[in-house]
Order: C-alpha cells, then structure tokens, then sequence
C-alpha cells in the first residue's frame, strides 16, 4: 500500500489523471461519522429465546457492542433442556446473512420477470408505506377488499388487526401443508390442537411416518430419548429409514401413503378385542353412545386387509395393537408436513390417529397427548379492544369456504391457491402482500409463479431476498426474533406455565422493521380508528407489551419480566375431566363425530387411496422431505447450515440405481405430470427401491444469494397442482395439502 | 497539510464517499449501485469487510471480526459511524477514515497497521466490482480503487 501511495502521489496536481474522483471536500467524514459516543464493551450475556420454530426453546447469547457474537442453550430450562436445535444454534447466522434485506426498496421497471431488471432503488419508509397505502386504498376502492391477498399468518397480532380492520378476506398460510389437519381434527375428537406429548411418561411411542428425532422440536427429540432411558417402547411406521426409524425398537418400510390402513386395523382390533381402556373410554369418551356404530364401522378393517395395502404384516399390526393398548400409558402423536399429515387421506389418518389416543385414554393423561397450561397473555384486541370489525365481504380466491372445517379454524389454504388465482377467479388478485413466505412454499411454484405474474401490485416483507422478490413491486426488511422484544407463553412442554421474555438482544440492523410496525403504520394511513387510543394517540407497541406483561401476571411491565427472563408457575398437573370439544358433546372426546357427517364428511374414518398411486408412466413414489438442519425453504441461505447441507440430490435405493444404470452423483431426470427436475443421485439403502426422496427448500432462484442461490432444485416443481374440487370429491375436509402425494419417474442424464 | 497528504486524503475519501452515496442526479447510475451493492435480490458485490473472510477461515457475515476492529479505530480518534446498527465495515467508510489518518499526517507505522487490518481485502471486492459492473461510472471506480488499492 505504501507503495500505491506513493506511485499515486506521481498524480499529484496532474488533476483529472483518469481518476473519476475529483478531490471531493473531506466534509464526506462530518456526513458519514459522528463523535464517539462510548467505548468498546466487553462482551455479555444475554437470556433470551430462540425464534427460528415455535417451541421458543431458552437461548443466551454472547454480545459484544451490540453485536451477537454467539448463541446458545440456557441451562435449566425445560423446552430445549439447556440446548438448542442446530437450527437454533445458528442464529446468528440469520441475523448477519450478508444477504439480509437492509432498507426499503421499490422496482422501477414496470416490467417483471426472471429476465428483468427490475433497477430497485432505495426509499425511505414512509414513501414505502404511503405507496402501499395508496395501492391498497385505490384496490379496495376499485375492486373491493377480496382483490387484496395477503400471504402471511395472522401475526403478529397488531398485523391481524390490521387486516381485520380491512375486512381482508384472502388471507392464506402454509398450515394446510403442515399440521392443519390436526387442528381440524382435534378440535371436534379431544377439544383442541395440542402441542404436548408427554414422552417422558409414554410407555409405548407410535409414530406414523414423522422423523421426530431428526425433524421436529428439540423438545420432542428429548422427550423420545428420555423415553427410551425409561424403557418406553417406540414404533415407527415410515418408508424411509430417518433418524427416529433408528431410535426405534422397532421400523416398519409401510407402502407410502397407506398409514391410514394400518390405524384402520389398530382400532378394529382394539375395538373388536375390547381392549381399549375402559375407564377413560367410558367416562371421557362418546363411545357408549355410538358403540354399535363403531363396532360395524370398524369390523370391515381387519388386519389382513390392511397387510394388503400397507405391506405390514398382519400379526405385526395385532401384536402391536395389543402392546400399545395394554401399556398403560400409549401414545400416537400426528404431526405435520412430514409424511402421514399431507397425503390426500390425511384427513381420515389424522382421526383414526385421535381415535387411537383416545382409545388408550391418554388424552390430558400421563404419557399421553396433554393440554398446555400456560400464562395466558391477552392480545391487542383484549387489552385495547377495536371498535367492530367489518364484515369479511368476497370471494375466497382459494375456494376454501368449499371446506366449512377448514374456513372455520382460518387457516390454509397454500395448495389451492394458484389453481384459485389462475383458473377460478383470474385477475381477480390486484395486490398481494407477502410476509415471511416465499414461493417456494408453494406445492407447485412454478404455477404460482405465474399466478402472480397477474397480480398488479406486489409488496414482499421479508429477512433475506425470496425468488417472491423478483416479483415485487416493493420490498420491506423485517427485523427477526433476535431484534425484536416479545412475552412468549410456550406451549410445547407445558405441564405448568412457563413463559419466557424475548428480547431484543441486539438493535434491528440496517433499517429493518417489524411486520407490528408496518401494521400500525399502514393503520394510521387506512384505517385510523382501530389502531387510535381513546386518548387519541396512536398504539405504541411497546406500552402494549407492557401491559400484557402486567395483565398475564409476568411482572411489573417488559423490562420486569427481562429481568426475570423466564416466569414459571410450576403446579401439580391435574388431568382434564371435561374437554373443550363442540358444545353438544357434553365435554367429552368424540371417537364418532356427527359434527363431521352433518357437513357432508365422515363421522368415523373410511379408508380413502392416497391421491396418486405408481402407474406404468410414473412406477415410482416421490417423497419429499425437509432436512433436520432447514426449516422449510427459509434457511438454505444461513452460511452455517448451509454448509452442512448446501443442496439437495435424488436418493434412490441401489437396487432402483443398478436397475436403471444411475451411478452416484450422476446427473438424472426425475419427472412427474406436473414437470421434471435434474439433479444429481445419492444412493442410500435409507430409501425404498420404489421411491424417490428428494429434500425440500432448495432451488432458490436468486442468482446472487450469496449461499444457497442456484443450488439445488425445488421438490416442488413435481407436485400436481390441487383445485378445491379434487379436495371435496376425496373426502379431504381437513384440507391436507398433497406435497407428499406424488409419483414419479427416474432416468440417468 | 502537505499537498501530498492533502492529495491522498481527497483521493480515498472520494472514492470512499463513491462507495456510500448513490448517485442521485443519474437514474442509470443509481440503479446500478443498488444492482451492485443492495439489491433486494442478493447483491453480487456486498462492500462489507466481514463478508470476505472466507480464506481466514471464516464463513461470509456481517457485523465480523473486522466490524469490531475497524469501530476500535474510530473510536480511539474519537469517531463513530453515523449510522447507528449498521456495519463499521464498509469499504465506504474504511476509505474515508484512511483519508482522515492521512489528512491527519499519522505516522507511516500506522497507516501501515489500518491497510494491513482493513484494506489489504479490498482488491476481493475490487475484482467482483470489476465483474459484475456494467454501468460505466462503476467499470472506472473499480478501476480507480484497483489503482489505488
Ligand atoms: S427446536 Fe430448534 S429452532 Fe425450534 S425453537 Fe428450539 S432451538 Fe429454535
């Protein structure tokens, strides 16, 4: 460098020797820098919890100058047992991803596509706001409220206000592709969607097709190992051979798609042998009451026949049933995306799976499926209750209203979605807001791709740039969980509450906002009264989080409960003798549910196929499967996981490779009716020689995201697109998504 | 100030002042900085320091080692980033500062010890710039930090 300096100096008075910078004022250092307002810290440690999945698992992280240095499990606390999950302990990952979305920006080529550029610029907040506020005034005013789609989950739940207060009818998230079956189910079989398994006390762990060891919460994990220490017995039923297979005692390789079989036989065979627990059965259960019903219903399902489908044998399925129904304590968790939850006969496989539950009578019960017992922190329409909302007026773009199940627990409806926006209703959708999902959280993003090629005005909110960007009008940097302040009641390992504070542990960087920020804003700008005080100010968060820090009893107000960190009220469980099932049930658990059959579904489960079965044209299963270090398609970017995984391949067995001459890491071409995907094989006997296995989240089409940008392939590009109708016609009524219900076919390249 | 100084000081602290200021009074240009540096789409030439230490052995990042580092320099010249929450990194504000300890007349030790720490990365960003620049006004700035640099 000295040396530059001193050939440049040869420059010296020669001004304009090429160099494009003018001798500019060194007033640029006043307008850049500022007087020093302290020293360099030491680092810190700060409590906090994670916010990468639900469970909200204890972390402390190492800060220095306000910089997350490092993160980690928070000794003693009982949701990650003193650990995070790799996803977790990743964190910062997250938060200085070079990639992170950094200001507001906004598109001024009108033109959109893959090919554009789209010459973003940078703006300040408020033109953002007022731009959006403005697209949607002029939407609503034009075309009514059902031309706005927000894709986003209803929080926080300043931003459900929002979209409340603007009579939004087309609000749609991912749960129908994860575990909004069960939420369906539960609320009509046991009272209501539960996180808890208690299997620390479980006996007997049954689980159909979830890798729970690998993919699922950390508590989980901890619960099926503690099981194990305890000598509980665990079963799993799954076509792969995932981490839980090996945990198990014992793994059975089911026909894909066929889980629902064998929970048909289970309980013929608990119901035929009469060996359910009587007790529970009886008293907390409307067994009596249908019996005769559920013993013809049931005779039909034996065991041989579900050999048949599910290729368990037989005395395998009654041997089984006898160890689970006689433990005393048995347990059939349902979960989500993986596997038995998104098959098109989910929604009968999710009930018998209740069934079964509650035919152990282990519902609310030790070693069973328990209800949380949590603090209960009121919402913003508790503490500053908004003046009536209007009524929700339009057309349901997905055509989830054909679903009265679904409509009714608002959640859904990802995979019916294109097919609502291209086919049913085009040109209906004119603004879109996408907050915190990206296309290729889409059964078939390709299809969706064009969907919102008809969409006039698009803002995306979001951490790191989504192939959802390129179709943006405007986008907006969210701030994350390790920037933001929240009081979180978890409800994952919730025999007694147990709250946590979540601080913010370093300033959100750049210029990135929460989505309650954006909620108010754009309150202020369209609808004014919902988010004013009777005071006439505005809602502050932060005074909101103080007062539901008082009003939960967490502490005096958030910096309070920061103190503390975590507010426990450890009490003696006591198990539920009435259930918050409908109200003509008389509080108890529902085995048959004439609510069901009163809405044209059906009371008890029947047997239904998946939705597509191996044909000559596509001999093959595809599966496909998120990797126990990603969650979803949101953290392929994060430097740290993604060297663990950078990409995804085909895995086929080496029997199907020898089959069809594939050697490893040879390019093939996996194909569906719905598209085809190249990408290299991986050969692993962990997967069926009928099946292909490729992992979910990769195929980022971000050229410069700076990790995962062109890596892999999007599983989705495979899977069918859905219209409402196929869903009503299979009995679907819990709105299963498909996105493991394909089939497929392999050839090298 | 001696004229060198003075010449050296008013060099890096344009091309530092380049670096952090979209040019405003040219769309073309504008766009291509934030093509370049911000694009919500994944920017091809991030400018932060932390982000090239992959041969330290370090993975991509803000807000790294080097943010802390360079936050040390200024404030032991009593200065601090103007704007609060970002990275310290940037080769923006590394230039201007460079021009301050030049304009300063700071002894050769530790000029030498600043480029060592915060500008010997640079010529990684300079080829990337160089790579990814279509506008003309960014071809010339790589060429003039590749000059300088
Ligand atoms: S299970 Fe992992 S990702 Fe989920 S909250 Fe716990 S540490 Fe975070």
């Amino acid at each position: 460098m000295a040396l530059t300096r001193r050939n440049l100096l040869k420059y010296s008075g020669a001004a304009g020797a090429g160099l494009m910078t003018a001798p500019a004022a060194l007033a640029a250092f006043d307008e850049h820098f500022k007087p020093a307002s302290g020293a360099s810290a030491d680092a810190a440690k700060v409590v906090s919890c994670c916010g990468v999945c639900s469970p909200a698992c204890g972390l402390q992280a190492t800060v220095k100058d306000g910089v997350v240095q490092f993160i980690e499990g928070l000794p003693g606390d009982a949701h990650g047992d003193g650990h995070l999950c790799g996803k977790g302990a990743a964190g910062a990952g997250f938060l200085y991803d070079p990639d992170r979305l950094k200001y507001p920006m906004k598109r001024t080529n009108p033109n959109k596509g893959f090919n554009e550029d789209p010459g973003w610029v940078r703006i300040t907040w408020t033109e953002a706001l007022d731009t959006i506020a403005l697209q949607m005034k002029n939407t609503i005013a034009q075309s009514g409220a059902e031309a706005c789609l927000f894709v986003t989950l209803p929080s926080p739940d300043l931003f459900a206000r929002f979209m409340s207060a603007m009579g939004i009818v087309n609000r749609v998230d991912h749960r129908d592709e994860c575990f909004q079956s069960d939420t369906v189910i539960q609320k009509y079989t046991t009272g209501g969607k539960s996180w808890c398994n208690d299997f620390e006390n479980s006996k007997y762990i049954l689980l159909f097709g979830w890798d729970i060891v690998a993919k699922a919460k950390l508590v989980y994990a901890n619960g099926v190992v503690k099981a194990r220490s305890n000598g509980a017995k665990v079963v799993h039923f799954s076509p792969t051979y995932s981490a839980t297979s090996r945990m198990s005692n014992e793994w059975f390789n089911i026909n894909p798609g066929t889980d629902l079989a064998v929970a048909l036989a289970m309980i013929n065979v608990i119901v035929g042998e009469s060996i359910y627990n009587k007790d529970f059965v009886d008293k907390y259960s409307n067994f009596t009451q249908y019996e005769s019903e559920i013993r013809a219903h049931f005779q039909q399902y034996t065991p041989e026949w579900a050999e048949k489908e599910s290729g368990v044998p037989a005395n395998d399925i009654r041997r089984i049933t006898r160890e689970f129904a006689g433990s005393g304590a048995s347990i059939a968790p349902a979960h989500k995306k993986t596997l038995c939850a998104n098959y098109m006969n989910a929604s009968q496989l999710v009930h018998a799976i209740s069934i079964l539950n509650i035919l152990a009578g282990t519902i609310d019960r030790p070693g069973g499926r328990y209800f949380a017992r949590t603090h209960a922190i009121p919402g913003v329409d508790a503490v500053y209750p908004p003046p009536a909302y209007p009524a929700k007026q339009g057309r349901r773009v997905d055509g989830r209203d054909k679903l009265p199940f679904v409509n009714e627990i608002d959640q859904g409806m990802f995979s019916t979605l294109a097919d609502g926006m291209l086919n049913k209703f085009p040109g209906m959708i004119k603004f879109a807001f996408w907050n915190a999902y990206t296309i290729l959280a889409l059964p078939n993003p390709k299809t969706m791709e064009e969907a919102m090629r008809q969409v006039n005005f698009t803002v995306v909110m979001d951490f790191i740039p989504t192939d959802t960007v390129s179709m943006a009008d405007i986008v907006l940097p969210s701030a994350m969980y390790l920037e933001l302040n929240d009081a979180v009641a978890r409800d994952y390992n919730a025999k007694f509450p147990q709250s946590i504070a979540r601080t913010a542990i370093t300033n959100p960087i750049f210029e990135t906002k929460s989505a309650g920020y954006v909620a108010i804003e754009l309150g202020k700008r369209l609808c004014p009264d919902y988010f004013k005080l009777s005071d006439g100010s505005w809602i502050n968060p932060n005074t909101l989080l103080d007062e539901k820090v008082k009003r939960a009893g967490l502490g005096t107000d958030f910096a309070d409960f920061k103190a503390k960190g975590i507010v426990q009220n450890p009490a003696a469980f006591t198990p539920r003798t009435t259930f918050a099932t409908p109200a003509d049930a008389g509080g108890k658990c529902q085995i048959y549910v004439p609510h069901f059959a009163a809405k044209g579904a059906e009371a008890l489960p029947k047997w239904h196929t998946k939705r597509e079965i191996p044909n000559p044209d596509f001999p093959l299963y595809y599966i496909t499967f998120i990797p126990a270090i990603h969650k979803r398609n949101t953290t392929e970017n994060n430097r740290i996981l993604n060297e663990i995984m950078p990409t995804n391949h085909a895995i086929i067995n080496p029997a199907l490779a020898s089959k069809m001459g594939i050697r490893e890491g040879q390019s093939v071409l996996v194909r569906s009716r719905a598209g085809q995907i190249e990408l290299p094989a991986h050969l692993s006997q962990t997967v069926r020689p009928d099946a292909v296995l490729v992992a979910h989240g990769f195929g980022h089409a971000s050229r410069y995201l700076g990790a995962a940008g062109g890596k892999g392939v999007r599983d989705g590009d495979l899977i069918p697109n859905a219209a409402i109708e196929e869903f009503v016609a299979a009995g679907n009524y819990a709105g299963a998504s498909c996105i493991m219900d394909a089939v497929c076919s392999i050839e090298p390249l | 100030m001696s004229a060198d100084s003075e010449f050296l000081a008013q060099l890096y602290n344009g091309l530092g002042q380049a670096l952090l200021t979209p040019p405003a009074q040219d769309p073309d240009a504008e766009r291509e900085y934030y093509r370049l540096f911000l694009s919500p789409e994944g920017a091809p030439c991030p400018p932060w320091q932390s982000v090239y230490l992959e041969a330290e052995g370090e993975k991509p990042r803000l807000m790294g080692p080097p943010h802390h580092s360079a936050l040390d320099w200024y404030r032991r010249y009593g200065f601090e980033p103007a704007a609060e929450n970002e990275p310290a990194d940037h080769l923006g504000l590394l230039l201007l500062f460079y021009a301050h300890l030049l304009a300063a007349e700071e002894p050769e030790s530790v000029l030498a010890s600043f480029e060592d720490q915060h500008l010997a990365w640079a010529p990684r960003f300079i080829e990337k710039l160089h790579a990814h620049a279509r506008h003309p006004r960014y071809l010339q700035l790589a060429a003039d930090l590749a000059g300088s640099l």
